[in-house]
């Protein structure tokens, strides 16, 4: 053996070897010739349901495809001078498949690339986005969308409304899996192409290249908000992607499309960095920033010391304990976000659908008393609770069961159940309460802090709840799935109330048809919710969701406790005051963004 | 030497199978489901669609049989797609591991640079100021969290004094990326490879000691010998044996990652790419994390057994 074999040669050889590789992966990515969506990442070049597939065809999933027309728009590296917007995120790869969009709220990320027909502002109405206008027939079941002319993808292609027609056709079919496609397949034709009995959805007809219209087999209101989730793809380039391959096509790993939206994705990085350049051709408008440079940093501290140091220019999701040290930065400007996660109390009513239930028991006979609810929520004392929860002011108090922005939703006459221990004993005393009873108390992953404070608010009160915690990963099988609890206060969105209410709270509802994780069952709530769900009209269903409000105040299967703003910390070089949301978290109008 | 080799390697294939099963095993009998980790559990989404989404994953089957497919891809080189990004496992963990190189070699080269001379100079000066000074440092260092630490310089060199980046692995806009490439390595190195110093400082600095009252350092010494062959061809070349058993435990790490430290710094290696895989209940990602390992674990045993004989010709293999 020869002396130069040292482990220290070796070791001094691997690192050599590592810091060239990681050198050379540092070196910046030319901008792709452009997203080319000639040739997309199909496994198998067959349009979905209209065309046999061609089995004979290799794979080519991660294969880069090979750009066959011109670069599109501004494509190019940030160079000096552009206006550059660096984001750091906690996530990054959690976006961009339009068709599967797992958080259930509309991604940032994905609209700033890709159009919908209409959009939610922030007071739930619909509003126009690619769609010049619509019109919706008296009767709700058809929806006629005038689309902008002149608009083109970001390739070049002129979007029309076979665009339109191929994405609604594109959701029906049944290997996609869409998320959209429950809320969809209400238009007529849909459920037939699903199950294969037909190849395309009839109630989607385009008249010309500006108009489609969309038929319905009836009125829906949950239709309008599938509407608002449904982002347009390019026919050119999805028609030649299976279905069934559509989440590992290059369109969802690689973001390689071309979008109408007010940015173009430039570099896609998976879990680690996106950038998106401009698109000047815009149909509202030629965006007034250059780049988007968004980068992950999962640690909040490293994003606080990055945005304190300049190194980006909005920091996401910073911890609400750092808020006053967050002001001290100069020129940093917070921008709050519409709340719309009140942390909602559930008590179960355990009425014999799932495993852990035993209804016969008295201590679950009396948990399905509203004077037990109104016994916990009395026994808490709301403000000194939140104090301990976030003692910086912002989370403030909440009982209505709808997010803040649709306030005018809620009945006038909602109950507060105020900070009353004594009535609380009391009722429990009604309903023959035994102190010895003890309630699962689940937290969601690790039991926030303020859980014992609760549990000893409870404890005061003769209510003894012991604190359970179910992992994240594992709540749909344990909480959901086998009803693995008694109480649980818990976040949960409240911005889509037919969505949301009709799902938590109908009778059946249990998992696997719904999240109705308390088992409620009222008819006159089911009645009222099946009216809603059967217009168009916001001027009727609006009404019928505040009397549901007030149902679920009374009855208290949940109860909003309290809500928390959640907040984006803009840099000194950000104009906070052109980042506008609409409804939930979503931006309204991205191309307007600046730069001081 | 060579069929003892083949001998370790073929022993090795078993051992490789049962660790997969375990592992495997554990994976998927942990709690949680990679679908619910995906969704947020504050917007419900349609039942239906999660089933489907199940069943497209192949979640639905048995263990047995999910592992029965997973190993029959492997052995055919494919190691899957990644649930929530639908990328190829070897390409995930491709486009991470040059990164993790990087920096895990980059710490292990302080390590071995500051940590084994200082050793050596803290075994031939022992209890001396600066033997005493040396392992103040060394408790201070492998008792200091490794967030703490990473935190502390980030505010220090790059917040206050604005030597380095806070965080990341390049600046795209930055004229030469090589330079600033080793900019934004310099305090994840650093952080990383504290600890390291500290390790090996003292695993040196005990290592010598004990052959420092050896029998044959007196003989060498007895015939006259000059102190430095005396101490490095007798004294180091003989406490190398231990070294290269710490070294050999090391080499796993260099491409498994430093969690912790990736994950302060957002570097982009193996480390960060396990935690949130962990989070995500990526089985197919920490599939692949967990072959690779071990079986770099495995060779690297091996390698140690085969540098023992370089370092010491009395250690033969047959």
């Amino acid at each position: 053996m020869r002396k130069a074999f040292t482990p220290t040669v070796l070791l001094t050889l691997i690192v050599l070897l590592g810091l060239v590789l990681s050198a050379c992966g540092a070196q910046p990515t030319p901008a792709p010739a452009q997203p080319a969506p000639a040739q997309p990442a199909p496994a198998t070049a067959a349009p979905a349901a209209t065309k046999a597939p061609e089995p004979t065809k290799a794979p080519e999933a991660t294969k880069a495809p090979e750009p066959t027309k011109a670069p599109a728009p501004t494509a190019a590296p940030a160079a000096t001078g552009q206006k550059v917007l660096r984001r750091a995120q906690s996530v990054i790869g959690k976006f961009g498949d339009p068709f599967h969009i797992t958080g259930g709220q509309i991604d940032e990320w994905m609209f700033l690339s890709l159009s919908r027909l209409v959009f939610y502002n922030a007071k739930l109405d619909l509003e126009p986005d690619i769609a010049e206008k619509y019109t919706v027939s008296p009767d709700g079941k058809t929806y006629t969308f005038t689309l902008r002319k002149g608009v083109e993808w970001h390739d070049g292609t002129p979007f029309t409304a076979k665009d339109v027609v191929f994405t609604f056709n594109y959701i029906c079919q049944k290997d996609l899996n869409a998320m959209q496609y429950p809320n969809v397949k209400v238009i007529v034709g849909c459920e037939d192409v699903n199950q294969g009995k037909a190849t395309s959805v009839a109630g989607v007809t385009a008249n010309g290249d500006y108009e489609v219209t969309l038929q319905l087999n009836n009125a829906s209101s949950i239709f309008n908000h599938a509407l608002t989730q449904i982002p347009i793809v390019p026919e050119h380039v999805v028609k030649d992607i299976p279905p069934a391959d559509f989440t590992k096509s290059k369109f969802v790993t690689e973001r390689w499309y071309p979008g109408t939206g007010p940015f173009i994705v430039k570099e896609f990085k998976g879990d680690e960095s996106i950038e998106l350049v401009a698109n000047p051709k815009y149909f509202r408008g030629a965006p007034k920033i250059d780049v988007i440079r968004d980068i992950k940093i999962p640690d909040a501290n490293t994003r606080l010391l990055a945005l304190e140091k300049g190194e980006v220019d909005i920091a996401a999701g910073l911890p609400v304990a750092e808020l006053e040290r967050i002001k001290k930065i100069p020129g940093v400007e917070l921008v709050y976000l519409d709340p719309v996660v009140p942390n909602v109390l559930f008590v179960n009513y355990h009425r014999g659908n799932k495993e852990a239930d035993k209804p016969e028991q008295p201590k679950f006979k009396a948990m399905q008393d509203p004077r037990f609810r109104q016994a916990l929520i009395h026994a808490l004392d709301l403000d000194n609770l939140i104090k301990a929860v976030d003692p910086y002011g912002t989370t403030v108090k909440w009982n209505c069961p709808l997010a803040p922005s649709l306030g005018d939703l809620c009945a006038p006459d909602i109950k507060t159940y105020g900070y009353d221990p004594e009535k609380a004993k009391a009722l429990l005393k009604e309903i023959g309460w035994d102190a010895n009873w003890e309630l699962i108390f689940v937290a969601l992953g690790t039991p926030p802090t303020w859980y014992e404070i609760v549990q000893q608010m409870w404890a005061k009160v003769g209510v003894k709840a012991t604190i359970t915690p179910i992992e994240f990963a594992n709540f749909i099988a344990e909480f959901y799935g086998k009803g693995k609890f008694d109480v649980i206060i818990s976040g949960q969105a409240r911005w889509v109330p037919l969505d949301i209410l009709g799902t938590v709270h109908r009778c059946g509802f249990e998992y696997p048809k719904g999240y109705n994780s308390t088992q409620y069952c009222n008819p006159k709530f089911d009645e009222i919710f099946e009216k809603a769900l059967a217009t168009a009209d916001p001027a009727v269903y609006k009404p019928l969701i505040t009397e549901m409000t007030r149902i679920l105040n009374t009855d208290l299967p949940t109860y909003p406790l309290w809500i928390g703003k959640s907040f984006q910390t803009m840099g000194p070089k950000v104009d906070a005051s052109t980042f506008k949301l609409g409804c939930g978290y979503n931006w309204t109008a991205p191309h307007t963004w600046t730069l001081k | 030497m060579l069929r003892y080799i083949v001998r370790r390697l073929l022993i090795s294939i078993p051992v490789l199978l049962g660790i997969t099963m375990i592992t495997f095993a554990a994976y998927n009998l942990a709690p949680g489901d990679p679908i619910s980790a995906m969704i947020d559990p504050s917007v419900p989404v349609a039942p239906e669609v999660l089933e489907k989404m199940k069943e497209d994953l192949g979640l639905n089957k048995p263990v047995y049989v999910r592992y029965v497919i997973w190993l029959k891809e492997a052995l055919r080189g494919n190691l899957g797609y990644a649930y929530n990004s639908s990328t190829p496992v070897l390409k995930k963990i491709g486009d991470r591991l040059p990164a993790t190189l990087a920096l895990t070699t980059s710490a292990m080269l302080l390590a071995i640079g500051l940590g084994v001379p200082l050793g050596v100079y803290s075994a031939l000066r022992q209890y001396s100021a600066l033997d005493y000074v040396l392992t103040f440092f060394a408790f201070v260092a492998v008792s200091i969290p490794a967030f703490f630490f990473a935190l502390g310089i980030i505010y220090i060199f790059s917040v206050r004094l604005g030597l380095f980046p806070v965080q990341g692995l390049r600046d795209p806009d930055a004229a030469n990326q090589v330079l600033d490439f080793l900019r934004h390595l310099a305090l994840p190195a650093t952080a990383l490879g504290l600890e390291r110093i500290a390790g090996f400082q003292r695993y040196t600095r005990s290592a010598v000691l004990e052959v420092l009252g050896q029998d044959y350092m007196t003989t060498a010494r007895a015939k006259g010998l000059p102190e430095r062959t005396v101490l490095w061809r007798h004294g180091f070349r003989n406490a190398l044996i231990s070294m290269i058993t710490i070294l050999s435990l090391n080499i796993p790490g260099l491409f498994g990652g430093a969690f912790v430290i990736e994950w302060i710094f957002s570097w982009p290696g193996m480390g960060q790419l396990a935690v949130s895989s962990v989070n995500m209940r990526d089985y197919p990602t920490l599939m692949g994390i967990a072959l690779i390992g071990s079986t770099l674990v495995l060779l690297s045993n091996l390698l140690a057994d085969i540098l023992y004989a370089i370092a010491d010709p009395r250690i033969r293999y047959t």
